[in-house]
């Protein structure tokens, strides 16, 4: 370091690249040297499990894997139910007196509000035609902290500054306020709520059996996420309205739960009338780039924007709706991103330990292109990562990369290509498409194609 | 589903049924094959009902003879319930029958309540009370009154026209077959315009299966009118019964206030008038009244006439009345009541007499023999008459004609309370109190005639029927009820449930967040501290717990103080904060408004707190399911008032007949209410609940023990003595886990389908079987307890313990199980000859003595060489024999004042004398009497009285083989050792547990055993062994010659007769180190000797033959060609591979000691030597008296092995062959071969 800051002080004549490597070099350490990492957030020794003799051991990761495995397969299972593509979601954060205990460090307030962020932009991510709005409930009262809109940094913005604590929560208040909110929203959306609730109880000022039944007669789906224990009024709450409750045992599940609400639900049966959705694709402001314009609502002084084809009013961003006529605005890669809700990459079959043993390559039927440090080995044909047994025999020395190497190895269905858990995770959670089948020879692709085309057909009523 | 259950069919309604309801099913239909009562315990949730009706009337389908099921709950609702599933059941079972000729078998079942409950007259039903109701319906339908109606039809008299319809039916007018609840029954008699009442007391004598209350069965009043005419092969169920004595008590009990008094004057006042009245009008009324009063009591309407056919005609009449025995019941009313004026005017003087009772200023306390003598004293009131007056009463009344019953209360209790004093001697006091003590400045004197013997108002119900059915959720301690009840059930058993997930989260809380002992002991309930940190758990656990939590506090008066002083602390505020707050008080109305508003404030997520009383109506009857009982504390142990008048009379009568101590009772009758209330929050498998138990005192075994097994079992070490914040955050992760989903299917894990269970039941010995069984297993231990007499029952007879359990297949038909330790077993057919089946058995038991008393000298020198606290030569036992022809001998234990063995005469002597002595004596069959069993002691000749109790003997002569089968096995792996490593078995076990490498597998293996322990207990009577042999006044070894004892040695140890003239235990450390090797000694050589004999035996019976059959050559054997058979056939141990055998040896020592020495068997506190708690499979510690009796006898036994094993080595180098051999020749030919012909000889080649 004392070098490093000495090239610094001789000057700017540094090269880059130098420094770079130094950084390079600092990661590499980082990821070496087990006594620097970050042990607050994992909480590793909470893992090991003991058996029945009393020796601990590390928790089965493969038993791990499958489990979130099954988590994606139930997803892509459900592959041909209708799901709400066009989501309008508010999401309550309970910010009441228990919000305040300090159970998840350093309080739960803290740690809702990181999974919050975490979430509103995983949601857009996910679902770019959707809106989102805020409520926090604090005092008794159920506050508006933003309104449906589809900027993600806006919310998380309003967030950052309303994170006081106190008082009790009103779940009845909360649902009032959303479902006025929902109330309005074209049919073709999805109406939703989400709430994060810390508390053990609510406080509300009449009978909130009633407003559970005008949230279900809005069609709202109210879901619960807790922090606690189990209410027996929001079990009661999301049952009838078609929606999930549960509870986070950690930061990690709680992160975990709320990002399953990213992906679009199904649709609950009945409601919505499949309509023409009218939707506006703006183009990019056509005067010269750098000429500055009012955009949007609060008439920001910006450079480009985007013109309504509708109205040829501004706005600064995609997807958003029209301030002026109200038209949604999207972009064509939005619809893109939640094409792939509708048509989800197949689930992937385990592969046996034992099936493995005779395979070299990566499964595929085409002549691979591997790298020749893993020719003549099994492979991930996603990330190279050699597979199955000889990467166990190789590490068995090693504890930790034969426990590594021994997680599970699954295959496309379609086009019969090998790939690690991390990279089938990858795929399904964020790719959504299956490079294999991507690169196939036209003649296996077309009939590949072909297949899927018929499986579409054979479910018209996706979408 | 339907399935065999040995051999009886049984239709269950449920496609899966849990293997606890396999379990309970089971032991109910041996109750039921077995013609006696039994006692069983399930926790709620787990269907207990419904297993219960499908057993029952499964067993009425397949035995005919079977008479009613006679269903008593406590509750209307839980009537209801009861016919509802019983509905279902039958619904279902019609499936089965729907191809057979006749369909399903019809039966008819019904509830029966009060009128209250039944009648549907427009008027009489809107009456409020029971009592009105009852006058009202009375008065319309009362004989007289319908026979005026008829008489004169236009005076317009009111009659009721359902009751008339019912009557103008005739035979007619009745039930069709079917279940009727009590809604059915006012369907069916508004159908037909009959009275439901009236039509259901009809029925009840034909029906199959009737319901109703408790009351029905067991109050004397009611019981005549309804029950009186049930068969004796009746099957009667008491539900939830953990209460049945003071259900009993209070039925038997009057109390008389001055209140009632007065009522009861008015009362005589208004009989007066009607007798004038009646007098005037009527006089023949009164005179047939009387000439029937003449006749005796059989001969009137009240007692029945003496119809019974058969011999139980005394025991129905019991039932009938119990309160009056029956030598009463053939005499006639007293001559001085028999005239009505006369009645009445005694009636007078004795509510006279009451009244200057009444009138006093301090408690008196009488027993009823010195009340009747003061009566007899004061206003000349014979006892007998006295009995008579409930009777004579009822007689009057029906007589003058008096339908409005409920206005003649007073007189009605004063007459009940004359008739039970007249009739009861003992097991009753009478006790007068001027004031309430809990308020002393407000006179209230009350007269309490109190029954203190709970077995009285049962008595009869046990006598009549043949088998009476107690079960409860909550009866733990199970031993206890048979005692208070006085009967002897014929099977006792306590289930577990089965959880898929742990959702039963008790705990014990002792200590606050400061860290001070929390209880509500007396000199600790008002301290202020002790009240915050009550308030401070409650309002955290308020924040922790969602929607409902149930505080249960020990009395009244301690929840108002305690919620007061919180209110002033502030603590209530914060409480509100979290949760509403609700509380019980003595009003029924205001309780119930409460818990409305409890329940809807649970329903709506506010979330509330209720705070109520244990023994109150809501700990008692209300179920605090799901959501609205998510937690429940139970604040501090709920006792009884103990300064209680009649309840102190109580403990002293229940001390003084059954022998029940004080503490016992109360710590027995708290813990049960505890359990009463913590077991409110679970109902169902699917539900959840934490239980608090907060007070330092649940800390304590002896009331954490009688909890129920299904409680303790979810009782983990860590979730014991346990401080506020610990509590919290065991809340905070429980209630995090339990609001995970989890997998419903997953209950499949704990429920058997059909196939599985017949599968259980024909014995196919699967792998899914087995693991069945397993899970069957695991619900049985908890405390399966067992009366003494059980065991006759359970090692003996077609029923016994088999070997292989459920599996064992077709045991030979010669093996019946009349004789001790016959598990079924004998591949090898040996004992298929009744004449050699006898001889083997002999031989065998005889084995097992000599084994039990051999094995200690082996192990004794080396443990003491290695320990250092002796010095041998060379101190492993195959070498021991040869030292005593050592310079300066052999002394014994290195202590020449011990056993100084240099003289071998001496040793030879010993020897001789010990095995000759016994067993000469017992072939020559001196010992036992001419009619009892050669083999096992008898009257004759009984020093311990092992044979004083027939069953308890019988248990015994198991145990002994059971001992001694394990001693010929251990005595030969000793042998084998000690040829392979050159070693003694202590030296092997020592290097066995220094090297860990090796030690892992066994360790493993031992805290499997543990976590598989059965922990089955055995309980026992109370003896009086620790009187006996501890402290100072145990037997001493010189016995009243003894001098003084050494002062060191004080009696608390088993085995100290206060001998210890070496003053080897002067030193406390050096004592303790020699308890524990002597007993470890012992026990040892209890399981040795026998390998010695048996060869050798079995070669001169010619029933095997071994090459050489000497002991000491056995172990040579292994190493020839075709190896060491065990007795000869190869079937039974082949020992051929000397890796096989040493594994043996092995796993038994290294088991067995390593688990000992680990500390593993016991809890901490308890003495590590004996068997505790955690692990004690055949019960032994149960009962502390037995206990410690079985630790002296374990002793000497010991004691004397130690001696004998030297004898047998001595013996061996000296004769050069085997004990039995000697003993034979000595036996054969006394003269020639005894101790000095063998010697003379010998001893001279030797050169001595």
């Amino acid at each position: 370091m004392a070098g490093r800051a000495a090239t610094l002080a001789e000057g700017r004549g540094m090269d880059l690249d130098e420094e770079d490597e130094e950084l390079r070099a600092d990661e590499e350490a980082r990821g070496q040297t087990a006594f620097e990492r970050e042990y607050e957030d994992d909480h590793s020794w909470e893992e090991l499990e003991e058996d029945e003799f009393g020796n601990l051991r590390a928790p089965d990761q493969a038993e791990e894997q499958r489990a979130r495995r099954r988590r994606l397969m139930s997803a892509a299972a459900s592959a041909r139910i209708r799901r709400g593509m066009v989501r309008y979601v508010e999401v309550v954060l309970d910010l009441s007196r228990a919000a305040a205990l300090a159970d998840m460090r350093p309080l739960r307030a803290a740690v809702m509000s990181g999974v919050l962020q975490q979430f509103v932009r995983t949601f857009f991510d996910e679902n770019p035609l959707s809106q989102l709005g805020l409520v926090i409930l604090r005092n008794g009262v159920a506050e508006r902290l933003t309104e449906l809109s589809s900027s993600p940094e806006a919310h998380i913005a309003k967030l950052r500054q309303n994170l006081d604590t106190g008082g009790d929560a009103s779940l009845q208040n909360a649902l009032d306020l959303c479902v006025d909110a929902l109330k309005s929203i074209p049919p073709y959306g999805h109406r939703e709520v989400l709430i994060m609730l810390a508390a053990l109880s609510t406080c509300d000022p009449g009978d909130i059996n009633a407003s559970i039944k005008a949230a279900k007669r809005q069609r709202v789906r109210v879901s619960v996420v807790g922090l606690a224990a189990e209410v027996y009024v929001c079990r009661r709450m999301t049952e009838q309205t078609g929606g999930t409750y549960t509870v986070a045992t950690g930061e990690g599940h709680l992160q975990e739960l709320m990002l399953s609400h990213a992906v679009p639900p199904p649709a609950a049966p009945g409601t919505s009338s499949v309509s023409l959705v009218r939707m506006g694709f703006p183009c990019k402001n056509p005067e010269a780039p750098g000429a500055a314009a009012f955009c949007g609502e609060a008439c920001l002084l910006r450079p480009g924007g985007y013109t309504c084809p509708k109205c040829k009013a501004r706005v600064a961003e995609l997807p958003s709706l029209c301030h002026v006529c109200g038209l949604s605005l999207v972009a064509s890669p939005h619809l893109a991103r939640s094409y792939h809700h509708l048509f989800p990459v197949p689930a992937f079959a385990e592969v046996p330990a034992a099936e493995l043993l005779g395979v070299t390559g990566c499964g595929g039927n085409q002549p691979d292109f591997a790298p020749a440090f893993v020719t003549g080995r099994t492979y991930c044909y996603g990330c190279y990562t050699p597979l199955g047994q000889q990467a166990g025999g190789a590490g068995r020395s090693r504890g930790a990369a034969s426990l590594a190497a021994a997680g599970i190895v699954s295959r496309c269905p379609d086009c019969r290509h090998l790939y690690c858990f991390e990279c089938d995770s990858y795929i399904h959670e964020h790719l959504h498409t299956c490079p294999g089948c991507e690169c196939l020879p036209p003649h296996l692709a077309t009939a590949t194609a072909a297949a899927a085309a018929a499986a579409a057909a054979a479910a018209p009523a996706v979408g | 589903m339907r399935f065999q259950l040995e051999g009886l069919t049984v239709y269950f309604p449920y496609q899966f049924i849990y293997p606890e309801q396999y379990q309970y099913m089971l032991e109910l239909k041996h109750a039921l094959d077995a013609k006696g009562h039994c006692l069983l315990e399930m926790p709620t949730g787990t269907g207990k009902t419904i297993t219960l009706l499908s057993l029952i009337t499964s067993y009425q389908l397949a035995h005919p003879e079977t008479g009613k099921l006679i269903y008593c709950t406590r509750t209307v609702p839980e009537m209801e319930k009861v016919l509802a599933e019983l509905k279902e059941l039958m619904e279902y079972r019609q499936r089965y029958f729907q191809d057979t000729a006749g369909g399903a078998p019809k039966i008819l079942a019904l509830g029966l309540s009060s009128r209250k409950n039944l009648c549907i007259h427009p008027m009489v039903s809107e009456e409020g009370t029971r009592e009105s109701v009852d006058a009202r319906c009375m008065k319309l339908t009362a004989p007289w009154v319908r026979e005026r109606a008829g008489k004169e039809p236009d005076h317009d008299i009111e009659t009721c026209a359902f009751y008339e319809g019912l009557e103008g039916a005739g035979p007619e007018g009745r039930l069709d077959a079917g279940v009727y609840t009590l809604h059915d029954l006012r369907v069916w008699g508004r159908k037909h315009q009959w009275c439901p009442y009236f039509l259901a007391r009809r029925m009840i004598a034909y029906a199959n299966v009737v319901v109703y209350n408790y009351q029905y069965m067991l109050d004397p009043k009611v019981s005549q009118m309804v029950s009186r005419e049930f068969e004796r092969e009746c099957v009667v169920v008491f539900d939830e019964a953990h209460n049945i004595d003071n259900v009993c008590i209070e039925a038997l009990s009057v109390n008389i206030r001055s209140q009632t008094l007065d009522a009861a004057t008015r009362n005589i006042g208004s009989l007066k008038r009607e007798i004038e009245r009646v007098k005037r009008t009527d006089e023949g009324r009164l005179r047939q009244e009387y000439q029937r009063l003449v006749q005796g009591l059989q001969a009137q309407g009240v007692l029945q006439e003496d119809s019974w056919a058969g011999g139980d005609g005394d025991a129905q009449q019991w039932l009938a009345n119990p309160a009056l025995p029956e030598d009463i019941v053939r005499e006639a009313v007293p001559g001085n009541i028999r005239r009505a004026e006369h009645f009445v005017a005694f009636l007078q003087r004795f509510v006279a007499y009451l009244r200057t009772r009444l009138a006093v200023d301090q408690v008196v306390s009488d027993t009823p023999t010195s009340f009747l003598a003061s009566l007899q004293q004061a206003v000349a009131i014979e006892g007998k008459t006295l009995r008579f007056c409930y009777d004579r009463l009822a007689s009057l009344m029906k007589t003058l004609e008096i339908t409005a019953s409920d206005d003649f209360h007073g007189v009605h209790l004063v007459a009940d309370f004359a008739t039970l004093v007249g009739t009861y001697s003992r097991g009753f006091a009478i006790i007068t109190e001027p004031y309430d003590d809990r308020l002393p400045s407000v006179p209230d004197p009350i007269i309490q005639l109190s029954c203190l013997d709970a077995s009285l108002a049962v008595r009869p119900v046990f006598a009549k029927y043949q088998t009476v059915v107690i079960t409860s959720g909550t009866l733990s301690p199970i031993d206890l009820y048979p005692r208070i009840l006085n009967f002897s059930p014929v099977c006792i058993a306590s289930l577990n449930m089965t959880l898929t997930r742990d959702c039963l989260c008790p705990v014990v809380l002792t200590r606050g967040g400061d860290q001070l002992p929390v209880s509500t002991k007396f000199d600790m309930r008002s301290d202020p501290q002790v009240i915050r940190n009550y308030g401070r758990m409650l309002v955290d656990l308020a924040a922790t717990v969602p929607d409902g939590v149930v505080a249960f506090f020990v009395s009244y008066s301690y929840m108002d103080q305690i919620v007061s002083r919180w209110n002033d602390m502030g603590i209530l505020q914060e409480l509100m904060a979290h949760k509403l707050v609700f509380i019980e008080t003595q009003d029924v109305v205001e309780t119930t408004l409460a818990l409305d508003n409890f329940r809807r404030a649970c329903d709506c997520g506010r979330g509330a707190v209720f705070f109520s009383v244990a023994r109150g109506k809501v700990a008692e009857g209300i179920d605090f399911d799901r959501h609205y009982g998510r937690c429940v504390v139970m604040f501090g142990v709920p006792y009884q008032y103990t300064l209680s008048r009649i309840l102190r009379a109580r403990l002293e009568y229940l001390r003084e007949t059954f022998q029940i101590k004080e503490n016992d009772y109360l710590a027995f009758d708290a813990v049960r209410q505890a359990a009463q209330c913590v077991g409110r929050v679970i109902r169902s498998k699917a539900d959840y609940g934490l239980m608090v138990l907060a007070d330092k005192r649940y800390q304590r075994h002896d009331k954490r023990d009688k909890l129920p097994a299904w409680i303790t079992q979810h009782l983990k070490d860590s979730h014991l003595n346990l401080s506020t914040d610990m509590l919290l955050c065991i809340a905070r992760d429980f209630m995090r886990s339990m609001a995970q989903p989890y997998d419903r299917a997953a209950v499949g894990r704990s429920l058997l389908s059909e196939a599985a269970v017949n599968a259980l039941d024909t014995a196919a010995p699967s792998a899914e079987a087995a693991a069945l069984t397993r899970s069957i297993a695991a619900v049985r231990p908890g405390r399966t307890s067992r009366q003494v007499t059980r065991a006759s029952a359970e090692f003996y007879g077609p029923d016994r313990v088999k070997f292989l359990g459920p599996f064992s297949g077709n045991t030979p038909s010669y093996l019946k199980g009349e004789y001790p330790g016959d598990y079924g077993w004998d591949t090898a057919g040996l004992s298929a000859d009744p004449e050699t089946f006898s001889r083997y058995r002999e031989l065998e038991v005889i084995h097992a003595r000599w084994a039990m008393l051999g094995a200690l000298g082996c192990v004794t020198p080396e443990l003491l060489q290695n320990s250092g606290s002796a010095s041998f030569g060379e101190a492993v036992w195959f070498k021991a024999g040869a030292q005593i022809f050592q310079d300066g001998g052999l002394d014994y234990l290195g202590n020449p004042s011990l056993v100084h063995a240099q003289s071998i005469v001496a040793v030879l002597l010993s020897q001789i004398v010990l095995m000759g002595l016994i067993e000469g004596y017992r072939v020559s069959g001196g010992p036992a009497g001419e009619v009892s069993d050669p083999l096992y002691p008898g009257e004759a000749f009984d020093p311990l009285g092992l044979a004083d109790d027939p069953d308890t003997f019988a248990e015994l002569k198991v145990k002994e083989l059971k001992n001694g089968r394990l001693a010929m096995v251990s005595m030969l792996g000793f042998f084998i050792q000690a040829i392979v490593t050159g070693d003694g078995p202590i030296k092997n076990l020592d290097d066995h547990l220094a090297s860990p490498s090796t030690t892992n597998f066994w360790a493993a293996l031992t805290q499997r055993l543990a976590a598989v322990k059965p922990s089955g207990r055995a309980t026992r009577q109370v003896t009086r062994a620790s009187v006996e042999w501890y402290g100072p006044n145990r037997p001493q070894f010189l016995g009243p010659f003894s001098g003084s004892t050494p002062s060191y040695l004080k009696g608390e140890y088993p085995g100290d007769y206060g001998w210890d003239t070496a003053g080897l235990s002067a030193d406390p450390e050096t004592f303790a180190r020699y308890r524990e090797l002597e007993v470890i000694h012992a026990r040892w050589a209890m399981l040795g000797a026998l390998g010695c004999v048996t060869p050798e035996l079995l070669q001169n019976q010619g029933v095997a033959n071994f090459g050489e059959a000497v002991w000491f050559k056995a172990g040579a054997q292994i190493f020839q060609d075709g190896g060491l058979d065990y007795l000869g056939n190869p079937s039974l141990i082949h020992a051929q591979s000397i890796v096989a055998v040493l594994l043996t040896q092995l796993t038994l020592m290294g088991l067995i000691e390593g688990y000992r020495v680990n500390g593993g068997p016991a809890g901490e506190d308890l003495d590590s030597l004996y068997p505790g708690e955690a692990f004690d499979p055949l019960g032994l510690a149960d009962d502390p008296d037995t206990f410690s009796e079985l630790k002296v006898k374990e002793l000497k036994n010991g004691r004397l092995a130690m001696v004998s094993m030297l004898g047998f080595f001595v013996q061996g180098i000296v004769t050069r062959k085997g004990p039995i051999e000697n003993l034979t020749d000595h036996l054969s030919s006394p003269d020639s071969t005894n101790f000095w012909a063998i010697y003379a000889p010998k001893s001279a080649g030797i050169g001595y």
